[in-house]
């Protein structure tokens, strides 16, 4: 099984899906982004899924699950990049996650949870 | 009688391939009309346009998301207006189409913004309980832009 780098930025969590899932690996990675937030200090959490071209029910639950299941461990959440045919798709099957956060792209996804990159002087 | 005279005019393999030619004609115009009819507009920095004329079906509602969905994404814009004035009627299916496109986008992480509702649009829309899901309307595309500005915190100022 592909492994999904989990990244830690600071105070930023970031996760880039860029494997397709499955059941399983979408189960696993959300265990390791929840123990990741409780061992270290994390303000904010990234989830990029520009590589994902297919989401069925099950991932979609999953992914608007550990949003959830993060806010209420106190860490914002971003979900970035999502491609035009997955929306589409998850408007249609009538799952629009609500409550989940989303960006364009990273950069946006930064700057909605009150980060920006600078070069150091 | 005299559609057998024809027939027997033109050789069936003829017939065929001139069938076939014309319906390769429909679908390229046909392929023509669907690119004529979704133009996404960059107004401003972050502000994507797509103005509707005519009227929507199924067909041509998926077409235009996909456009605009793809244009928000290849040029990171944060805003899509989508101006109705042109579209003649607005039923429940022409409203669930633009719903559905709003929550697309919302679902990218962008605003959409649903512009050009006039007296009659907002009339059918109540009267015939047309529910648009808290999607953000405006009056005019003049309204929405400033709604797109406010959203993106661009101020305009005249000199």
């Amino acid at each position: 099984m592909q492994s999904i780098p989990i990244l830690k930025i600071g105070p930023v969590l970031m996760v880039s899906i860029q494997v397709e899932l499955t059941d399983a690996s979408i189960s696993d990675l959300q265990e390791k982004i929840l123990n990741t937030i409780e061992k270290s200090d994390i303000d904010a959490l990234l989830i990029e899924i520009s590589g994902l071209d297919m989401v069925d029910s099950y991932i979609a639950r999953v992914l608007s699950e550990t949003a959830r299941m993060a806010d209420i461990m106190d860490v914002r959440v971003v979900l970035a990049g999502m491609q035009p045919g997955v929306a589409i798709t998850l408007v249609e099957m009538g799952l629009v996650m609500p409550d989940v956060r989303t960006a364009i792209d990273t950069e946006l996804a930064l700057s909605a949870l009150g980060y920006k990159l600078e070069k150091l002087e | 009688m005299s559609l057998e005279s024809e027939k027997t005019d033109v050789p069936d393999g003829g017939l065929k391939s001139e069938l076939k030619r014309a319906k390769e004609d429909l679908m390229s115009l046909a392929e023509d009309i669907d690119e004529l009819s979704t133009p996404v507009i960059e107004i401003w920095s972050g502000v994507l346009v797509l103005p509707l004329i005519g009227t929507l079906d199924s067909h041509r509602a998926r077409q235009c998301t996909e456009a605009a969905l793809g244009q928000l994404l290849e040029r990171g814009a944060r805003v899509l207006i989508v101006d109705i004035t042109g579209v003649p009627v607005v039923d429940t299916m022409v409203a669930n189409y633009l719903m559905k496109m709003a929550m697309s986008v919302q679902l990218m992480g962008g605003t959409c913004i649903v512009t050009g509702i006039s007296p009659r649009i907002a009339m059918t829309i109540v009267s015939m309980g047309i529910d648009l899901g808290g999607t953000v309307t405006r009056g005019s595309l003049a309204d929405g832009l400033k709604a797109a500005f406010a959203e993106i915190g661009v101020v305009v100022q005249a000199s």
